[in-house]
């Protein structure tokens, strides 16, 4: 239950600004085939989609599993390494689908944290396209692990620190998707008590496609991803986003529409039920926005949008940094016409909110945990770079921890200077 | 001698009655007349040299175009004699001829009988020649005559009003012939140039185009085609307009310019679809050539007959015609324009004028910089270089054939090519846009000139938008190294967030709402004219809300632009190398803050003192202050900015 993308990988070139060819390439037969790479180092969950309807919708060429097929064992340091031995056939299919773009502009990349797969081999995917297209963005739809369970994967700690070492140092943005988070939606709002996976994946693959539909569709701003993700980030290791959803709705409940209006989608989207990412309140720092990204689509008239921006202001209803200007941006956007839905107006919110940094704090204190009793560190052992020393763990725990520091001096407003004493130690 | 006296009445002098200058005078010589009779048959013979002006002048007249070419021919005039004539003369004639019958009867008449006869039709007489007098000494012609019967039958009362009310609707006969033709099939019958309204082939601004074409040597090719184009279009679809010395004084302007309106348009629109029958669009064209106003073409004839047929000339029903058939008109053209896409046109013009397919134009800067990077290359297509970015964000290729985008310096400079900036050519980018058959006449050049400015200034913004989005790049991929590397990366994303801001304001809460009005408006109204209106409108208050009026809040926009250029390239400049000067940056990031600090003071004065900027002001004020970050910060920036000027 915890990583419900589980080894599923999708490396996507992404062709800029070409409308609906941005993620997809018309085939000979003029079907429309996406520029997608599958990899996962076990079968089973390629296995499903290949069973599934959508079998056809991929390229098979880019589809990759380990030959192996014994998968990463839940175990970061394995995924890795084993990402070392496959790297010249994986590359070789993104080479092949980046020199099929006209005009590639960036990778998406979507992964979880906590296994060994989606840690490990993505980790290693991460800074292989980082060295091999330095000039490229590359984004990440990253899973987090679920808090509320027990989790069967005892070393998860260990992984996602791992892991957001590399998110922090080689990604240019990163879309989090809390599992805690996404199922307390599900459950919460969606009353669904036993949420599978496929109702969480259409959760999440709603986000996925509007937070891309500014650059599929033609619209006067955020026309690349670039344009989307720049506004975001005001300094370049405060890249993770949260992202929120409003109205949410399953298909049983398609029955019961609220009237929506621009204002209540924005409303509802400033409300942290709506985030997808559970945050602990934190009562000692005054966490704020640094910005955000409304994309609301939809019959929209325009002049609402600057009504409901104003009663948001005058209501203080969003916190938004003291160190600096920061706004509420809002694109409206067109709507997929084939996609039936029975609200008027929907909106997807991301945001970059210095709150993410209880995220990261909850897996420094779990590591620390774990850590202190040295447990199940003998995996780890076995793979070359924790053979001789487990440096490596400490060092990312030093990034996540300078990261945490960073999210909490943005709420203040001499967040300048830290980032001035910080400065000489970036190398 | 009362024989003399008749002959002279009728106009022939003899030798009591003599025709001396332009007067009869009385002979009295011999001593024939009896003092007291020399005042009776001079009052006599003031009635017949008034008689003989009018019909001197009527025989001058008649027959309309004797005399062409001169300013005495003409159909008002001739239509005047002819009513003349019927009226007053004939009347006179009789009268003179009863006399006579009375004189054959009865020898000894008294010399009053016949000046009591003759005494009714003096004012009437007396006031003709007037008229008759005024409109040779002025040689006035055409409609300006109906202006002087007008004022005539204002000034006159009794018999003298019914006479000349009965030759105004002689006269305005005229007038409603050519306004029928005119109004319902557009023609133009007026061989002495009589109307008010005239048509001109040849324009002059098509010579002052010919010398354009010479002098610039830059895009001498696109100059040319648009040239031949231009012409084309001028000799098929003449231009009409009003000659306001023609226009009566008693009908009013307003009226005036719906009767040219009216004919202007079936002319300009029958005809471009005759012209166009058979090319683009032969369904369209050929269903709609002639059918303007061919359903209620009966009705408004018989109005006009009606109207021509009243006694007394009412402007008010004169005015209320006109108007119903302008509005028919207006609704047909309306429904024509509807037909012929309209929406979609103003859509397209707004994706790629107002910068709407932002696609587009993420597309078409890094296309275009390096062409515009050197002086002006007279090679450079700039029309295939935006054809090629259009194809590429997939727009349909009908609407990039369209749009022709060139280089047009001022012509002052040609000599100086060399020295253009690359800046100044990024400013001197026009769009050309082809108006498909009947939108034409609603998106005109000088429509398009507007639309250029706002394209202007909006590229600018999207292009210091573009630049700041690939510095974030660069810095991403570069910045990490370095010290003070944080204040670059604050300074670009308070840049960065300021022109997003600006951008945002612009597309949303400007182009966006004034185009979703635009389009409620043409959809409401049924009117060609309104639909006109509303579209000057939209121009008018995009121009004004984009602060193209308001040179204070252009230039300090401007100025923040050119802040963020600098900066770019000064980071650009040392990519490589990690270490940029810190001093040079901080120099920035004072100035820009300065600069922003300005132009939200300048905002905020311009919200308070001018109550018509108001609403789109503080929509502007709204976005970059959306956390009061620049009114908490302003007061201490203006303080800095005033020691800073002190210290200068």
């Amino acid at each position: 239950m915890e990583y419900l993308l589980k080894g599923r990988w999708k490396i996507m070139p992404r062709r800029a600004q070409t409308g609906k060819d941005v993620f997809f390439y018309q085939a000979d037969d003029e079907h429309y085939i996406p520029r997608s790479v599958l990899l996962d180092l076990e079968p089973r969950v390629i296995h499903t989609i290949m069973n599934s309807p959508y079998a056809k919708l991929y390229n098979p060429e880019n589809i990759y599993m380990s030959k192996q097929g014994g998968g990463a064992g839940n175990n970061w340091a394995a995924g890795f390494s084993q990402g070392e031995r496959i790297y010249d056939e994986v590359f070789d299919i993104i080479d092949r689908e980046a020199d099929g773009s006209d005009s590639l502009e960036g990778f998406v990349l979507c992964h979880s944290i906590a296994g060994g797969t989606g840690s490990g081999l993505g980790s290693y995917i991460l800074e292989r396209l980082n060295d091999r297209f330095p000039k490229k963005l590359v984004q990440t739809y990253s899973v987090f692990p679920n808090q509320d369970e027990i989790s069967d994967v005892v070393v998860q700690p260990y992984n996602s620190l791992l892991t957001l070492k590399r998110l922090t140092q080689s990604a240019d943005c990163v879309v989090v998707l809390d599992n805690t988070a996404l199922n307390r939606i599900a459950s919460d709002r969606l009353h669904i008590t036993n949420p599978t996976f496929s109702q969480i994946n259409s959760l999440v693959s709603n986000i996925m496609s509007v937070s891309t539909a500014t650059l599929r569709y033609p619209s006067y701003m955020n026309n690349d991803l670039i344009g989307l993700i720049a506004p975001l980030i005001p300094t370049p290791r405060l890249h993770f986003l949260m992202t929120g959803f409003t109205p949410l709705t399953t298909d049983q409940e398609v029955a019961s529409v609220r009237k929506t209006t621009v204002l209540d989608v924005m409303r509802r989207l400033l409300q942290p039920k709506n985030m997808m990412v559970s945050t602990p309140l934190d009562r000692n720092t005054q966490h704020c926005y640094i910005s955000i990204l409304n994309i609301i689509q939809g019959e929209v008239d325009p002049t609402q949008v600057h009504k409901s921006l104003q009663r948001i202001r005058e209501r203080k209803m969003a916190q938004f940094i003291p160190w600096g200007p920061a706004s509420i941006q809002v694109a409206l956007s067109k709507k997929s016409p084939y996609i039936q839905s029975a609200h008027r107006v929907s909106g997807l919110m991301l945001a970059n909110h210095t709150n993410i940094s209880a995220l990261f704090e909850r897996t420094l204190k779990q590591y620390d945990k774990l850590r202190k009793r040295e447990a199940f560190l003998e995996q780890f052992r076995k793979e070359n770079m924790f053979a001789e020393s487990l440096d490596e763990l400490d060092q990312s725990r030093e990034v996540v921890q300078l990261l945490v520091d960073e999210y909490v001096a943005a709420t203040n407003p001499d967040y300048l200077s830290w980032g001035l004493k910080q400065g000489p130690m970036e190398t | 001698m009362l024989h003399d006296l008749l002959a002279a009445m009728k106009g022939h002098g003899g030798g009591i009655f003599v025709w001396r200058g332009s007067k009869f005078k009385v002979n009295n010589d011999l001593g024939l007349l009896h003092p007291c009779e020399v005042a009776i048959v001079e009052e006599i013979m003031d009635v017949a040299t008034d008689f003989k002006k009018i019909t001197s002048f009527c025989d001058a007249h008649d027959g309309g175009g004797v005399e062409t070419g001169d300013h005495h021919g003409g159909i008002y005039l001739s239509s005047l004699s002819a009513a003349l004539r019927a009226t007053a003369t004939t009347t006179f004639h009789r009268t003179v001829l009863e006399l006579e019958e009375k004189l054959l009867f009865d020898p000894e008449l008294p010399l009053t009988t016949a000046l009591v006869a003759v005494r009714p039709l003096g004012p009437t007489l007396a006031t003709l020649a007037t008229l008759v007098t005024q409109i040779e000494e002025k040689h006035l012609h055409g409609c300006q005559i109906l202006e002087t019967v007008h004022k005539l039958i204002a000034l006159s009362v009794g018999q003298v009003k019914e006479v000349l009310s009965r030759i105004e609707q002689k006269v305005h006969a005229v007038l409603y012939h050519q306004l029928t033709l005119w109004l319902l099939h557009g023609l133009l019958l007026d061989p002495h140039q009589e109307f008010f309204i005239s048509t001109c082939a040849s324009s002059p601004s098509s010579s002052a185009n010919t010398t354009m074409s010479t002098t610039s040597s830059l895009s001498q090719q696109t100059e040319t085609l648009s040239l031949e184009e231009s012409t084309d279009k001028m000799s098929s679809t003449p231009e009409c307009h009003l000659r306001l010395e023609m226009l009566p004084a008693h009908i009013p302007l307003s009226v005036a310019e719906k009767v040219l309106f009216i004919g202007e348009f079936i002319l300009v629109f029958e005809h471009g679809a005759l012209r166009e029958n058979g090319e683009s669009r032969p369904s369209l064209a050929s269903s709609r050539s002639g059918q303007v106003l061919k359903k209620r073409e009966g009705e408004f004839r018989g109005l006009l007959a009606d109207l021509a047929a009243e006694q007394t000339f009412s402007v008010d029903k004169f005015s209320r015609a006109i108007e119903t058939i302008r509005n028919c008109v207006s609704e047909e053209l309306w429904k024509l324009v509807m037909e012929a896409d309209l929406l979609g046109e103003l859509s397209d013009l707004k994706a790629v004028f107002l910068l709407g397919r932002g696609e587009l134009f993420q597309a078409l800067v890094p296309i275009i910089t390096p062409f515009l990077l050197t002086p002006a290359d007279p090679c450079a297509d700039l029309t295939e270089l935006f054809r090629s970015a259009g194809r590429q964000v997939l727009m349909e290729d009908s609407v990039l054939e369209k749009f022709t985008l060139s280089l047009k310096m001022p012509p002052t400079t040609v000599a100086a090519t060399s020295t253009h900036t690359s800046e100044e050519q990024w400013g001197a980018l026009r769009l050309t846009y082809s108006a498909r058959w009947p939108l034409h006449k609603l998106l005109t050049s000088t429509a398009q000139d507007k639309y250029n400015a706002i394209f202007t200034f909006l590229l600018d913004v999207r292009r210091a938008q573009h630049r700041l989005q690939q510095l974030w790049l660069v810095q991403s991929r570069g910045g990490r190294l370095g010290e003070g590397s944080c204040l670059r990366w604050t300074l670009r994303h308070h840049m960065a967030l300021l022109i997003d801001n600006i951008q945002y304001y612009l597309q949303a809460d400007v182009l966006e709402s004034q185009h979703w009005q635009l389009v409620k408006a043409v959809n409401e109204t049924q009117d060609y004219q309104q639909l006109v209106a509303a579209h000057h409108v939209f121009l008018a208050s995009v121009a004004a809300q984009c602060f193209l009026h308001s040179p204070v809040v252009a230039r300090a926009i401007h100025c923040l632009l050119g802040l963020v250029h600098r900066f770019c390239a000064h980071l650009e400049s040392f990519v490589g190398n990690g270490s940029t000067d810190r001093e040079m940056v901080e120099s920035l990031h004072e100035e820009f803050e300065r600069a922003a600090a300005q132009l939200f003071f300048m905002l905020s004065n311009l919200r308070l003192h001018r109550a018509e900027q108001q609403q789109h002001t503080s929509q502007l004020i709204m976005r970059i202050d959306y956390n009061r970050y620049y009114s908490r910060h302003s007061g201490s920036l203006q303080r800095l900015t005033a020691a800073c000027r002190e210290g200068q």
